[in-house]
Order: structure tokens, then C-alpha cells, then sequence
């Protein structure tokens, strides 16, 4: 039982538990983007976008993923629409 | 760029009416029994799917002002004009996590407004005033800025600057936007809010491939913006990336701007319009898309500099790229596209106003016996002449002082975040405190703008060794939570009594499927 990937375990779960850990997950975009130093030059560039551009564009995109996957994991599938 | 351009003004004015009058027959649309009570008029009979109230919220949160004014920020800041991003990235998280809590706990009960479940909540008619009070001051000045995004747009188009040439028009979207409300309430932003955004989007998706093909990709966008903003005098402020004076402020922007958003009414309008609990969880995972769209059309203002656009006023950046660089035909597109942006969200807005004055003012305070039939007629007057205020505003007053009355709205509707977000959590917090908390937090971000000569939302704190610029904002929101913090073992101290929770844990988790058997509705 030493099962260490969360999907299987949220799985298991009875009707209504869900896995609250993963709304940890959404802590990720605050700090990927709150916090200008981190990202606030030019190089590297991607593509012509300077790093502080592009990094900002992405983390749209990885926050998509991210709340897609909170939802899809916190969410009760076990009942009936 | 003198003169009137015809055949953008009839676009324009072809789509602008076909879509408003789609609003003023919304009401036939899920037709309700009777539009004669805030349920269905306000509210649409809280039967909103995911698609709908992508749509709703989607036009609720990116607005015909925002179409002008981040651009123009962009245009004439350069970087500080993409907190924007931030902002909107993690906007979603928070609300996420936040806002399905406040959709249950309102289906359970069957609040309207945020001022409806801080009563139920904290048992405080008075806090849910100063809610109620706090929400409409905040919206109206975001009401009129609607007006001043389509102002920009009429003058773009050669109707001149001057109050016949701009106001006649203005007068006109404000009689066509006033019908609209009026008859079908939120019905018609919702219905109308689809073909809103799918002109939106048609018009970013063509001008953000189409612009820099024409300019000879990415690279010479982000070249030509870096240069023309080195070139500005230091005293402007601008800059292409993010200076370190400048971080905390990004940043705090950001934040704090993230947390005021869905504090507004009429983003609590748009989510408790939802038919579901999961719709909103939903919602609140797919709306990002929005995101990519905002940050694509902030890069507009940096386009404007690649195709060599020259305006004094920044706000005509974003009008004067399209005329450049599209046909006329599709300029009107555009522009209609941001002119039904101001309608959909001023209407939001105004109706989440008006709601709340019918139910936390006149109801509470006034006749108590208000019917629901009264509620919603006064509920429709009141619409009318928040928008009949908006416009006068915009007419009257000069535009610098409905920007600062705005920034100060927001910094305003972030002291209800306590009351509103904590009370989802906990009933630890005593109403006592949390209303002069309320009270310490209007007062210190008022005193903050006051101090800035309401020129700037960004506050420099000199507290001893500690000395940082924030948001305004955040901070009036900090010194709000440390009064709460101190007064609320006070409040309890003193016995004070604590008013009555009508809630119980359970609704704050409650989807449809979980109601108790409905009695005979």
C-alpha cells in the first residue's frame, strides 16, 4: 500500500471524499507570477518575445492546466449528474 | 484621420443596434413565468449552464473599457501596463477556490446580492449596508467608464471631441442600453454577451495574426515598442520591462487587484447566475482563456508603435491601429465589437446595483414588506438611473476624474473582502469588528488617494525603516485585516452580542442534487 501517485488513491476514495491536496497546486501560478524579479529581463528570448513576455504568456497556459487538473481531481465523479 | 468615416459608422451602428435589440427581446428568451421578481429578473432565474456563464463572466470581467485602457497603458507605459496578466492569471485560483462557497451558500438561501449573505451570514443589517452602500459607489464610476470606452470608439470615427458630437450618440447607446435592462434584466447581457465575445475574439484572433504578418512578426513589435519607450522622457514612467523600483508594485497591482475582482456585485451576479455549483468550479478552470485574450490585446499597444501610430492621447492608440491597418468595413467590426463590450457589462453592472439597493436599502431599511413584484419594479428603475448617472457623469465631468473615482472604487470594494470571503470560511470574526474594521480599511485607502492627489494607485509607505510603494489597495486591505485581528477579542471581550448565523456548514458545499426534497415550488 505504499502508494505514492495521488490519482489511484482519489479513485479508492468513498463517494464524496475527494483529495483536497491537490488545491495545493494552485498556489504555483501566485508564486510563478507575483513575483517580478523572478522574471522581469529580457533574455532568454523565445521566438522575438523577451523572457519577461513570454514567461508571463505561459504561466496563462500552465494555470490553465493546472485549474483543469484541480477540477478534474477535487471534483466527484462517483455522482449522477 | 479628420472627418467622418461613413462606412465605419454604419458597421458600427448596423451591429451596435441588432445586438442591443437581441437584448430587448432576451426577456421571450428560457422565458421565466413572470420577470416580477429579482430571481428571474436579476438574477435569470439562476439558470445559467457553463457556457453561458463563461460568456457572462467573460464579458463581465474584460470590458469595452478594458479593450481601450490597456492598450492605451501599454501604449504609453509600456510594462507596468501587463500586470494585467498576473492579475488575470491568478484571479482564477483565487476564485476557484472561493467563489463556489459563496454560489452554494446563495442557492441554499436564496441570496441576490454579496449584502444578502453578509446579513444571513454575520446577522448585520449594518454591515450588509455598508456592503450594499460600498458595492453600488464602487460600480457606478465603472458604469460610466463603459461609456467613456465607447466615447473613445465615436471619436475614432470623426464625430469630433466636443458634447453634441460625442454626446448625441452617447445619448442614443444610453436610451438603446437603458431598454434593454429595463425589460429583460440579466437575460439580455447574457444573451447578448455570446455574440459580443465571438466578435471579440474574431476581431484579437485577426489582429493579433494579421497585424504582425504586416509588420514582419514578434520580434520587430517588441523591438519597436522597446525603442520608442527608451526614447521617452524619464519623467513618463515608461519602461519595457519591469525595473526593480517597480516590482512591489507590479506585483501588488496584480494581487490585490485579483482579490478585489469578484468582490465587485456584478461578478457575484454573474456566479450566482449559474445553475450549478460545478458550473461555476467549471467556469472558474475555463475562463483563463480570457486571459491569453487580454494579454494578446495589451501587446496591441506595442503594435501600435511597430506600425508607427503617433497619438497624443493614449487611449486612441488601440482605434487609430485598426483604422491603419484593416479595412473599413472591418475597423466597424471591431469597433462594434467594443461598443457591445460596454454594453454587456454595464448592464451587469447595473443591474447588480440596482439589486442591491432593491433588497439591502430600500427592503431593509425602508418597507420591509416590499413584495418580490415591488423589489424587482424598483429594481428596474434603479438600473435606469444608475446608467442615467454614468452617462451624466461622462457628459459633465472630466474623464481624469471617473479614471480616479474608479481606481479609488476598487481600492473601496477590496475592504468588503473580509466580510464577504472570510465569512465563507469562519464565523469567528465578530460583525462588530468586521464593520469598523470595514470602516479603518475605506478610510486609510481613501486618505492614500487623497495623499497621492488621486493621481496614481500606487502608494509610497515610509513606516520607519520600511519603506516600499503598493497598491494602494492591498494596503488600506492589510491595515483593514490588522484592526479586525485587534478589535474582534475585544468585541468578544465585551460580550457584545454576536447577531445570528443563518447558515450552517453544510451549505457552503451544497450542489442542486444536495437539496432537501423541494417543496411545491
Amino acid at each position: 500500500m505504499a502508494q505514492h501517485d495521488p490519482a489511484p488513491e482519489e479513485q479508492r476514495r468513498p463517494k464524496r471524499a475527494v483529495n483536497r491536496g491537490w488545491y495545493a497546486l494552485l498556489i504555483l501560478p501566485f508564486v510563478a507570477t507575483l513575483v517580478p524579479p523572478f522574471y522581469a529581463r529580457i533574455e532568454p528570448k523565445l521566438g522575438g518575445w523577451p523572457f519577461f513576455y513570454w514567461w508571463q504568456f505561459l504561466w496563462i497556459v500552465i494555470t490553465s492546466l493546472i485549474l483543469a487538473l484541480v477540477y478534474r481531481m477535487t471534483t466527484r465523479r462517483d455522482k449522477e449528474r | 484621420m479628420a472627418g467622418i468615416a461613413p462606412v465605419q459608422l454604419g458597421v458600427f451602428a448596423f451591429i451596435f443596434v441588432a445586438v442591443a435589440l437581441v437584448g430587448v427581446f432576451a426577456s421571450k428568451w428560457r422565458k421565466a413565468e413572470s420577470l416580477n421578481n429579482l430571481e428571474e429578473w436579476g438574477l435569470g432565474g439562476r439558470s445559467f449552464g457553463g457556457i453561458i456563464t463563461w460568456f457572462l463572466l467573460g464579458g463581465d470581467l474584460y470590458t469595452a473599457y478594458t479593450f481601450i485602457a490597456v492598450p492605451a497603458l501599454v501604449y504609453g507605459a509600456g510594462q507596468v501596463g501587463f500586470f494585467t496578466v498576473p492579475y488575470t492569471i491568478v484571479l482564477y485560483p483565487f476564485a476557484f477556490v472561493v467563489m463556489p462557497r459563496l454560489w452554494s451558500v446563495a442557492h441554499r438561501h436564496g441570496y441576490v446580492t454579496p449584502a444578502d449573505f453578509v446579513r444571513g451570514r454575520h446577522g448585520s443589517d449594518l454591515l450588509a449596508l455598508a456592503i450594499a452602500i460600498t458595492g453600488i459607489v464602487s460600480v457606478i464610476p465603472y458604469v460610466a467608464l463603459q461609456l467613456y470606452g465607447l466615447r473613445v470608439v465615436f471619436e475614432a470615427m470623426g464625430l469630433g471631441t466636443t458634447t453634441l458630437g460625442t454626446g448625441l450618440p452617447l445619448f442614443l447607446s444610453f436610451v438603446i442600453f437603458a431598454l434593454y435592462t429595463f425589460q429583460s434584466g440579466l437575460r439580455a447581457p447574457a444573451l447578448t454577451a455570446f455574440l459580443k465575445d465571438t466578435l471579440i475574439y474574431a476581431v484579437v484572433i485577426v489582429a493579433v495574426i494579421y497585424i504582425p504578418l504586416s509588420l514582419g512578426g514578434y520580434a520587430p513589435v517588441f523591438d519597436s515598442a522597446r525603442h520608442a519607450l527608451a526614447a521617452k522622457p524619464a519623467s513618463a514612467g515608461a519602461a519595457f520591462i519591469t525595473p526593480s523600483s517597480m516590482y512591489s508594485p507590479y506585483a501588488t497591482l496584480a494581487f490585490g487587484s485579483a482579490l478585489a475582482l469578484f468582490m465587485y456585485p456584478h461578478n457575484v451576479t454573474g456566479t450566482l447566475a449559474a445553475k450549478r455549483r460545478d458550473t461555476v468550479r467549471r467556469n472558474m478552470a475555463a475562463l483563463p482563456a480570457y486571459t491569453l485574450l487580454l494579454g494578446f490585446i495589451a501587446l496591441l499597444g506595442y503594435m501600435a508603435y511597430a506600425k508607427g501610430i503617433h497619438v497624443s492621447d493614449p487611449n486612441l492608440a488601440l482605434p487609430r491601429l485598426f483604422q491603419a491597418s484593416f479595412p473599413n468595413w472591418f475597423v466597424g467590426v471591431s469597433f462594434a465589437a467594443i461598443g457591445i463590450g460596454a454594453l454587456v457589462p454595464a448592464g451587469i453592472m447595473a443591474i447588480a446595483a440596482a439589486n442591491l439597493f432593491s433588497r439591502n436599502i430600500w427592503t431593509t431599511y425602508i418597507r420591509h414588506d416590499s413584495s418580490p413584484s415591488v423589489q424587482t419594479w424598483l429594481a428596474r428603475i434603479v438600473a435606469v438611473v444608475i446608467s442615467a448617472l454614468a452617462l451624466l457623469f461622462i457628459l459633465a465631468i472630466k474623464t481624469t476624474f471617473i479614471l480616479n473615482f474608479q481606481l479609488l472604487g476598487g481600492v473601496w470594494i477590496l475592504q468588503t473582502l473580509p466580510a464577504l470571503v472570510f465569512g465563507l470560511y469562519t464565523r469567528w470574526f465578530h460583525r462588530w469588528a468586521l464593520l469598523v474594521a470595514w470602516a479603518f480599511g475605506i478610510a486609510t485607502g481613501t486618505l492614500m488617494a487623497v495623499a497621492n492627489a488621486f493621481e496614481s494607485s500606487v502608494y509610497a509607505v515610509h513606516l520607519g525603516p520600511l519603506q516600499f510603494s503598493a497598491y494602494a489597495g492591498l494596503i488600506a486591505l492589510v491595515v483593514n485585516i490588522l484592526v479586525l485581528l485587534i478589535l474582534n477579542p475585544l468585541c468578544k471581550l465585551a460580550r457584545l452580542p454576536a447577531g445570528a448565523d443563518e447558515t450552517t456548514a453544510d451549505d457552503y458545499e451544497a450542489e442542486v442534487e444536495d437539496d432537501p426534497a423541494p417543496a411545491a415550488a
